[in-house]
């Protein structure tokens, strides 16, 4: 079984949660002996997929108006990136269409977009529509889930969906590394012959 | 009495050893722990009492060989003054006042802090930072090891200073063997992932030891500090963190810490290995230069220069040099940290407050503890599991010094080459560290193409290719980069100065420094590191900039990472989430508190030096991090004065992700085709192999034209934001 590293960025305003359906995500499975991170900024899960072993380096980004500009330092080269709203600001959901368009220019070629309308526990309060939302990602063929970090919503979902839609693999993907876990001995002599 | 006649030219030789560092890495002739211990003993002679003021020093110091120094109270400030003879030609004798903040103490213009006057002291005669020149010591301290206590004390700064004074020879002690049975924790190897573990000799005597092939425990020349040390060790309160509480302990206690951990550097010159054919440089440079080490090596009648030289450690600066402030104070930290493979683990002292105490009533407990863990790490290492990276360094350093050796050469080559760039402006520091990156890839490849690495990968059995590649960049940038990064830093600063980025750099962390989180945009609820663990982040900052590896660079960025983290939740509510909405502003306060001049560097040499199968993981994460953070600090100015120096930065960030992008392309290809000649069955292979080159470079070419994109994003956005930014201080200004 190959592990594939897949660099996955999660983008929105501050306060949509975004740490927080990290956090849900990886510590659904938390286990302290293993690649425990320093923080939630970056955090990692391996989760299988088929007959391959994905492992999820995300990272986070810090939504405030006055860092967006350094966001392509962290997207660059992922190969899926997470665009957060809060399904109660409608605010957030103008900023998510503004991060899709810079994805989309800007972004590595081929990345993965999935949007996620956090927060759907608090439908009361709710300002953005799930048909509208769901419309839009169709329209950028983009994932598309309702989440709540607090409840566990759909939060593995996002991760699945993801991976499907992850092209196999492929030597030439950028943001996705694979590294072969077993090697062969190899042939000394021959070894030296060839170069 | 030749002893004595010795000591101008010697401090001579300090003087320009450290000219010709000028990034403060000077190479300490003596050993570090006789140095130490002999300034504690002698401490009264340096640092007199009350009737000695700022006066009395300059007189005593008038004309004394440069370097020559005093410590003094300031009668009309209470700080202390280091009075320093700087030319005893022109009889100029300096001040440098040394500031007492809560529980550290600097010079007034240096922000390397230190926890005891001692310390400060060791430091500065081993890097001179800020001063013009290193301190100078008398060679005789380094031989107040027997406790002489009740005849240097007497001695004041006259006996001090004065070339003359006599100390009585019994004082000298050359290496007593007598202790020898005694000595413990004498070798460190480097094991997986660049640890560093202490193994004790006799447990080689007991059972051996492959990878250091022949010879036995051989009688140590230096290990005269060995039963003081261990007696020393036991009363002393072990490794203790930046925020003690009992200061008045702290010269004694500190001093232990640092005696012990170097105490087992001392002795790697004479580590037990075969000398064949191997020069130790430092050995053999100290036994020309000090005069009492050549007692001691002519009275057991081993000559130096036969000592051996082919472990690593033996070369590590980091390690030869305890003086680095932070190193001084947290070394163990840091072996027993790296130990696992994991370069975050838990560490000691995260509460200050709990750890002195509980450190206090058992020392020799932990201790005991710790040489246990350090030997089970040795079993491991025997058992093959740890030595895979300890062979892999050893042989490249065996190679690297092979006469005729293509690596050798092309190693030699490439050390010289760079070097030589001092003098090419043309060439600019960016460049420069490109071309060392390529360089390292390049090496990398030719230690993978030669068989006796193969030999060594092969009899390792299941290593993934990542984690090879980490451990083939490790000895390489043993080998490669050790000898480079001072002069790598000083092109770095020369360039980042004539670009005036690091004055805009300091000039912006001025006019931010005053601000608060939220004015950083922070959020509720995360806190601030305090002083003390602000203070414990300085001197890993410190120590970050003082590895050459890349690598060991980044893991001191992650424990400081974990640092900031720790103070950001230790005050909030249980299950609060801090993601890169809380981490950035709070980074970015702490690095408003720290030397941005020397992290820019730092963080450049990083950036472009990093092996690029790390950028993704988690270090690569923070490193984004500490870049993007500092980019915000640089880049944080009014809208007219930043459009163009936003571009530029802009314009450097693009062009980094490009290069980066390209390395990573080439270093991929280059692991492609290790797989593949691997598995390789035929010529067919070859071919595909051609085909994923070529797909490589053709996604290169498309990612460059990508970064250019990129840079225009950033642009727009850059100057979006700066527009509110300015209105939101035009607001201010209003108000």
């Amino acid at each position: 079984m190959s592990l594939r590293e897949l660099k996955v960025c999660l983008l929105g305003d501050t306060g949509v949660g975004k740490s927080s359906i990290v956090c849900r995500f990886v510590e659904d499975s938390f286990d302290p002996n293993i690649n425990p991170t320093i923080g939630a900024s970056f955090m990692t899960k391996t989760v299988q997929y088929q007959n391959e072993l994905h492992k999820f380096l995300i990272w986070d980004t810090a939504g405030q108006e006055r860092f967006r500009a350094l966001a392509p330092m962290y997207y660059r080269g992922s190969a899926a990136a997470i665009v957060v709203y809060d399904i109660t600001k409608e605010e957030s959901f103008l900023t998510l269409k503004n991060w899709v368009k810079e994805l989309r220019q800007h972004g590595p070629p081929n990345i993965v977009v999935a949007i996620a309308g956090n927060k759907c526990d608090l439908s009361d309060a709710r300002e953005v529509l799930e048909k509208d939302a769901k419309d839009y990602a169709d329209s950028i063929h983009a994932i598309f889930v309702e989440t709540s970090a607090k409840n566990a919503i759909n939060i593995n979902e996002i991760f699945t969906e993801i991976s499907q839609k992850i092209p196999l693999l492929d030597t030439s993907d950028s943001g996705v590394r694979g590294l072969k876990l077993r090697r062969d001995q190899s042939d000394v002599t021959r070894e030296r012959t060839c170069c | 009495m030749k002893r004595l006649d010795d000591e101008p030219t010697k401090s001579g030789n300090r003087t320009s050893l450290s000219d010709q560092l000028p990034n403060g890495d000077s190479v300490t002739q003596r050993s570090p722990v006789a140095l130490l211990q002999g300034l504690r003993l002698c401490q009264g002679a340096w640092n007199p009492g009350s009737p000695w003021d700022r006066q009395g020093a300059h007189a005593a110091l008038w004309g004394r060989p440069p370097g020559s120094f005093l410590v003094v109270s300031d009668s009309s400030s209470q700080n202390k003054l280091l009075c320093v003879s700087v030319d005893d030609q022109a009889k100029k004798v300096q001040d440098f006042p040394i500031i007492h903040t809560g529980s550290a103490q600097r010079l007034n213009t240096s922000h390397l802090a230190f926890s005891d006057l001692l310390q400060l002291v060791i430091f500065y005669t081993l890097s001179r930072d800020v001063l013009p020149l290193c301190l100078s010591v008398p060679s005789w301290v380094c031989g107040l090891t027997e406790q002489p206590e009740h005849l240097v004390s007497p001695l004041g700064p006259k006996a001090w200073l004065c070339p003359s004074s006599d100390l009585p020879s019994d004082t000298m002690s050359p290496g007593t063997p007598d202790t020898q049975d005694t000595v413990m924790c004498t070798i460190q190897l480097t094991a997986a992932n660049g640890a560093l573990c202490f193994i004790n000799p006799l447990y080689l005597q007991e059972h051996g030891d492959d990878w250091l092939t022949h010879s036995s425990v051989s009688t140590n020349l230096n290990n005269r500090p060995f039963s003081k040390r261990e007696r020393r060790l036991s009363t002393a309160r072990a490794w203790s963190g930046a925020g003690l509480k009992k200061r008045t302990e702290s010269v004694e206690d500190s001093s232990a810490t640092l005696d012990s951990s170097a105490g087992s550097l001392v002795q790697n010159p004479v580590s037990p290995m075969t000398p064949t054919g191997v020069v130790l440089r430092r050995a053999s440079s100290s036994s020309i230069s000090d005069p009492q080490k050549r007692v001691s090596a002519d009275s057991i009648g081993s000559p130096v220069p036969q000592s051996p030289h082919r472990v690593s450690w033996v070369e590590d600066k980091l390690w030869m040099n305890p003086p680095a402030p932070s190193s001084l104070l947290h070394p163990p930290c840091l072996e027993f940290d790296s130990l696992s493979m994991s370069s975050i683990d838990e560490e000691p002292d995260p509460e200050p407050s709990v750890s002195p105490s509980n450190v206090q009533n058992s020392p020799r407990l932990q201790l005991a503890d710790k040489v246990k863990n350090r030997l089970s790490a040795v079993g491991q290492a025997l058992g093959g599991l740890m030595s895979p990276q300890k062979r892999l360094s050893k042989r490249v350093q065996e190679m690297s010094e092979r006469k005729g050796n293509p690596f050798a050469e092309a190693l030699r080559g490439f050390v010289e080459q760079t070097l030589k760039t001092r003098d090419v402006c043309s060439v600019t520091s960016t460049e420069m560290l490109q071309e060392v990156r390529s360089s390292l890839t390049a090496l990398r490849e030719t230690l993978y193409d030669s068989v006796e690495i193969q030999i060594i990968i092969d009899s390792l059995g299941d290593v993934p290719d990542f984690e090879l590649d980490t451990m083939l960049e490790h000895a390489l940038h043993k080998v490669a980069l050790k000898p480079l990064y001072s002069h790598l830093y000083e092109c770095m600063k020369t360039a980042r100065q004539q670009d005036g980025s690091l004055q805009r750099l300091q000039v912006n962390q001025h006019t931010l420094v005053g601000r608060s989180l939220e004015e950083l945009e922070g959020t509720a609820g995360a806190g601030v590191p305090d002083a003390a663990m602000l203070e414990k982040i300085q001197q890993r900052w410190a120590t970050m900039h003082q590895q050459y590896s890349p690598q060991k660079k980044v893991e001191l960025l992650l424990k400081v990472c974990k640092n900031i983290y720790h103070s950001m939740t230790v005050n909030a509510k249980p299950g609060a989430v801090f993601g890169a909405d809380d981490f950035l502003p709070c980074l970015t306060w702490v690095l408003l508190r720290s030397d941005v001049v020397t992290l820019q560097i730092d963080t450049d040499y990083m950036m472009e030096l990093l092996d690029p199968s790390q950028l993704q993981g988690e270090g690569g994460y923070y490193l984004t991090s500490l870049y993007a953070s500092l980019f915000y600090i640089s880049s944080f100015r009014s809208r007219l004065a930043t459009r163009q120096l936003s571009a530029e930065a802009q314009k450097s960030l693009s062009q980094w992700h490009r290069r980066r992008t390209l390395h990573c392309n080439q270093s991929r290809r280059s692991r492609n085709r290790r797989t593949i000649r691997r598995h390789r069955s035929g010529e067919r292979v070859e071919e595909d192999s051609e085909e994923v080159n070529a797909s490589a470079s053709k996604q290169r070419d498309g990612d460059g034209a990508h970064a250019g994109d990129v840079t225009e994003t950033l642009q727009s956005l850059t100057e979006s934001s700066r527009e509110e930014k300015e209105e939101e201080q035009n607001g201010r200004s209003e108000d």
